[in-house]
C-alpha cells in the first residue's frame, strides 16, 4: 500500500514538471474540450429542432404582459401599440414614443448598450429587443434566465411576423393582427416602379456615407412606393465612397433628421453644405403639398427631401405614417409642375 | 410561501448568481493576465511586456471578432416563437472561444515556425510580435470600417473590453484553463526567472531553454485566448499588475511575485468592473476604459516611485 502511494506521488511529481511536448498536447486537449462543449451544445440544439419549439411551448403561452423590459425604441412602440404599456417596467433612454406615457418608466441605459445589471434589477419576465443587438448582449440575459424576444427588422414581412408572435406572447393577438393589417393596407404595392419611376438614394448617415439599399427595410419602403434605389446591394446599409456618390445622378435624395415630434421639412444647414459638395449642380429643396416647380423637373436637378428619422429608420408601428408620407410625395410627382 | 414569492426568490437568486458569475469571471481573467504579464516581463527582461506584446492577444481578439461576425449569424438560435433558444448563450461563448483559440494557436505555430527564420533572440521575437499585433489590429479596423451603423456585427464591446457573466459551463472552462496555465507557469518559475540572465544561467535551472520558451508561449496563448474570448481587450492589467506586485514586495522571489500578480490582477479587474458598472449608472462604461485610465495613473505612479527610490528595476 505504501509503495503504491509512493508511486502515485512520484507520478504526480513527474506530471507536475510538464515536458514541452506535453504542453502541446495539453493545448490540443484544451481545444478539443472546448470544441467538444460547443459541438455538444450544437448537437443538443440542432438534433431536436422540433422538440426545441415544442419545449418552448410554455414560453410561447402569453406572458400576460407582466414585467417587460424593452431594449429598442421600435419594440417600445410596438408594445405601446399593442396596448401593453402597463406591463412595461423598463426602457432605454432612446425610447421616446409615446413620450408622456413612457416618462414614469425607468431607463436601463442606451439602445444597443443597456446596463444589464439595471435590466436584471427590474426582474423582467421578458426582454424585447431587435435583431440589431449584438448576440453577446443577448446571451448575457439568456444566461440569467430571462426570456428574450427578438423583433425581426430585416424586412417588413419579417417584422409583420414578429409583431404577430409578440402579440401572441403579450396576450394581444387580436390587436397585433389589426396592426399588421393596417401596415399591409398602407403599404404601397410598388406598381409605380415601371411607370415614371424616379431614381433615389436614401442617406442614413451623410458623414459616414451610409445608404439604405434595397436589402433593408428602409429600402423596401422606397421600393414599394415606386422609387428606383441606386445604392449598391452590398448588405443592407452599404458604406460608399465620396467618389461613388459624386458619380451618381439621383433624381431624389432622402435624408433623415429630427427626433420624435420634430416634423421640420427644412433640411439642416450642415446637410445642405455636405450635399452641395457632392452635387455642385442645383439642388432643389421642395415642400410637401406643393407641385414641383420647373426647376425641379430639369434633368440635372437633384431633389432633396428631409424625412423624420423616427418614422423611417425605426421599424415601429408608425411605418404606416411613413408609407402615407411617401404616397403624398408620389402624388405630387404625378400631378406634375 | 406563495408561487409569487418563490418566483421573487428565483429572480433575486438569478440577479445574485449573475453578479457571482461575473465577479468570478473577472477575477479569473484578471489573475491570468497578471500572471502572464509577470512571466513575460521577467522572461523577456522587458518592463513593458504584456500579453499584447507577442501579438497573441490581438490575434485571439481578431479570431473572436471574426467568429462572431461570420459564424454566429449562421446559427439557428431563434425559436419559432420569436424567443431566443436556451442554447443561445452557450453557442455565442463557444463560437467566440473557438475563434479566439484557433487564432491564438495559429500565431503560436507561426512564432514557433519563425524561430531561427525571423528571430533568434527574445528581443527579435518581440519585434515579430509587434508585426503580428499591427497586422491583426489592421484587420480589426478593416472589419469595423466595413460594419454598418444600424446592424453592427462587430462586437465593439470586445474591442474596448467587457466583463460578462458567463454560463456555469464556460465559467468552469475559464477557471480550468487559467488554473492549469498558472500552475504550469508557476512550475517553470525558476527557468523563467533565470531567462532574464541569459541562456547559460537558464540551463542551470531548466533542461532546455527552447522548450521553456515553447511551453511559456503555449500557456500565454491559452490565457490570452480565454481572456480575449470572454472579456475582449483588457488593456494595462497585464502590464501594470506585475509592476505593482514588484513594488509591493521588491525583495520577494519570482514565484511570490507571480502569485502576488495573480491576486492583484483579480482585484484590479474586479474593481475596474465594479467602477465601470456604477460610475455613470444606468449607463455602463467598457471595463477596458477603466483599466486604461487606472493603468495610466498607476504606471505614472510606479515610475515616480522608482525614480524616488533610485532603483533601476522596481
Amino acid at each position: 500500500m505504501r509503495n503504491l502511494f509512493r508511486r502515485g506521488v512520484r507520478f504526480l511529481r513527474v506530471r507536475a514538471h510538464f515536458e514541452c511536448d506535453d504542453h502541446a498536447l495539453v493545448l490540443v486537449a484544451a481545444a478539443a474540450v472546448i470544441c467538444g462543449i460547443t459541438v455538444g451544445a450544437a448537437s443538443g440544439a440542432t438534433a431536436q429542432p422540433v422538440p426545441l419549439t415544442e419545449s418552448a411551448a410554455p414560453r410561447t403561452t402569453p406572458v400576460a404582459s407582466s414585467r417587460i423590459v424593452s431594449l429598442a425604441p421600435a419594440a417600445t412602440e410596438w408594445i405601446a401599440a399593442l396596448g401593453r404599456l402597463d406591463g412595461l417596467v423598463g426602457r432605454t433612454e432612446d425610447c421616446d414614443f409615446p413620450l408622456q406615457a413612457l416618462a414614469p418608466i425607468p431607463t436601463v441605459g442606451k439602445f444597443l448598450s443597456p446596463n444589464l445589471e439595471a435590466v436584471l434589477r427590474l426582474r423582467p419576465g421578458m426582454v424585447v429587443a431587435t435583431d440589431s443587438f449584438n448576440p453577446s448582449r443577448l446571451a448575457e440575459m439568456t444566461r440569467s434566465g430571462v426570456s428574450v424576444f427578438l423583433l425581426n427588422t430585416a424586412t417588413i414581412e419579417g417584422l409583420s411576423e414578429s409583431v404577430l408572435k409578440l402579440g401572441l406572447l403579450l396576450n394581444a393577438e387580436k390587436r397585433a393582427r389589426e396592426l399588421v393589417a393596417q401596415m399591409k393596407a398602407a403599404r404601397p404595392s410598388g406598381q409605380g416602379v415601371a411607370k415614371g419611376a424616379r431614381t433615389m438614394l436614401a442617406v442614413i448617415d451623410l458623414e459616414g456615407r451610409y445608404l439604405a439599399s434595397r436589402d433593408s427595410f428602409v429600402g423596401e419602403i422606397f421600393a414599394d412606393a415606386g422609387w428606383v434605389n441606386l445604392a449598391p446591394t452590398a448588405g443592407a446599409y452599404p458604406q460608399v465612397s465620396e467618389l461613388w456618390l459624386r458619380g451618381q445622378r439621383p433624381k431624389d435624395v432622402f435624408v433623415f433628421q429630427g427626433g420624435s415630434g420634430s416634423r421640420s421639412e427644412q433640411v439642416e444647414a450642415k446637410v445642405v453644405s455636405a450635399l452641395e459638395r457632392l452635387w455642385p449642380q442645383k439642388l432643389h429643396f421642395p415642400q410637401t403639398n406643393r407641385p414641383p416647380d420647373v426647376a425641379a423637373t430639369q434633368a440635372e436637378t437633384v431633389r432633396v427631401i428631409a424625412l423624420p428619422s423616427d418614422l423611417f429608420l425605426r421599424p415601429g408601428p408608425r411605418l404606416v405614417q411613413a408609407f402615407e408620407m411617401l404616397a403624398g410625395w408620389r402624388a405630387v410627382d404625378r400631378a406634375g409642375p | 410561501m406563495s408561487l409569487a414569492d418563490l418566483q421573487a426568490v428565483a429572480t433575486s437568486w438569478s440577479e445574485e448568481s449573475w453578479w457571482i458569475r461575473r465577479t468570478l469571471s473577472a477575477a479569473v481573467i484578471g489573475a491570468g493576465l497578471g500572471v502572464v504579464g509577470s512571466a513575460l516581463q521577467r522572461y523577456l527582461n522587458n518592463d513593458l511586456a504584456d500579453p499584447y506584446l507577442l501579438g497573441v492577444s490581438s490575434a485571439s481578439l481578431l479570431g473572436a471578432v471574426l467568429a462572431g461576425v461570420f459564424f454566429l449569424p449562421l446559427l439557428p438560435l431563434q425559436l419559432s416563437s420569436g424567443l431566443l433558444s436556451d442554447e443561445f448563450a452557450l453557442w455565442v461563448d463557444g463560437v467566440r472561444l473557438a475563434g479566439a483559440l484557433s487564432a491564438a494557436v495559429g500565431v503560436l505555430l507561426f512564432l514557433l515556425w519563425s524561430q531561427g527564420r525571423f528571430y533568434r533572440s527574445s528581443g527579435e521575437m518581440v519585434l515579430l510580435g509587434i508585426v503580428v499585433n499591427a497586422f491583426c489590429g489592421a484587420l480589426i479596423l478593416l472589419l469595423m470600417s466595413l460594419d454598418h451603423p444600424l446592424y453592427p456585427r462587430v462586437d465593439v464591446g470586445l474591442l474596448v473590453g467587457r466583463i460578462e457573466a458567463p454560463g456555469l459551463e464556460w465559467l468552469a472552462v475559464q477557471i480550468a484553463v487559467v488554473f492549469l496555465s498558472v500552475s504550469a507557469i508557476w512550475s517553470q518559475r525558476k527557468g523563467i526567472a533565470a531567462a532574464a540572465y541569459g541562456f547559460h544561467v537558464e540551463r542551470l535551472h531548466s533542461a532546455d531553454p527552447r522548450r521553456l520558451q515553447r511551453a511559456l508561449l503555449v500557456w500565454v496563448c491559452l490565457i490570452s485566448a480565454t481572456a480575449s474570448a470572454f472579456a475582449g481587450s483588457i488593456a494595462f492589467v497585464g502590464l501594470i499588475v506585475p509592476h505593482l506586485a514588484r513594488l509591493a514586495a521588491p525583495s520577494r522571489s519570482f514565484g511570490h511575485q507571480l502569485m502576488s500578480s495573480a491576486v492583484l490582477g483579480a482585484f484590479v479587474l474586479c474593481g475596474s468592473d465594479w467602477i465601470a458598472q456604477r460610475v455613470i449608472y444606468p449607463r455602463v462604461l467598457p471595463v477596458g476604459v477603466v483599466t486604461s485610465f487606472m493603468g495610466a495613473i498607476a504606471l505614472g505612479w510606479v515610475l515616480f516611485a522608482r525614480v524616488r527610490r533610485g532603483t533601476p528595476h522596481a
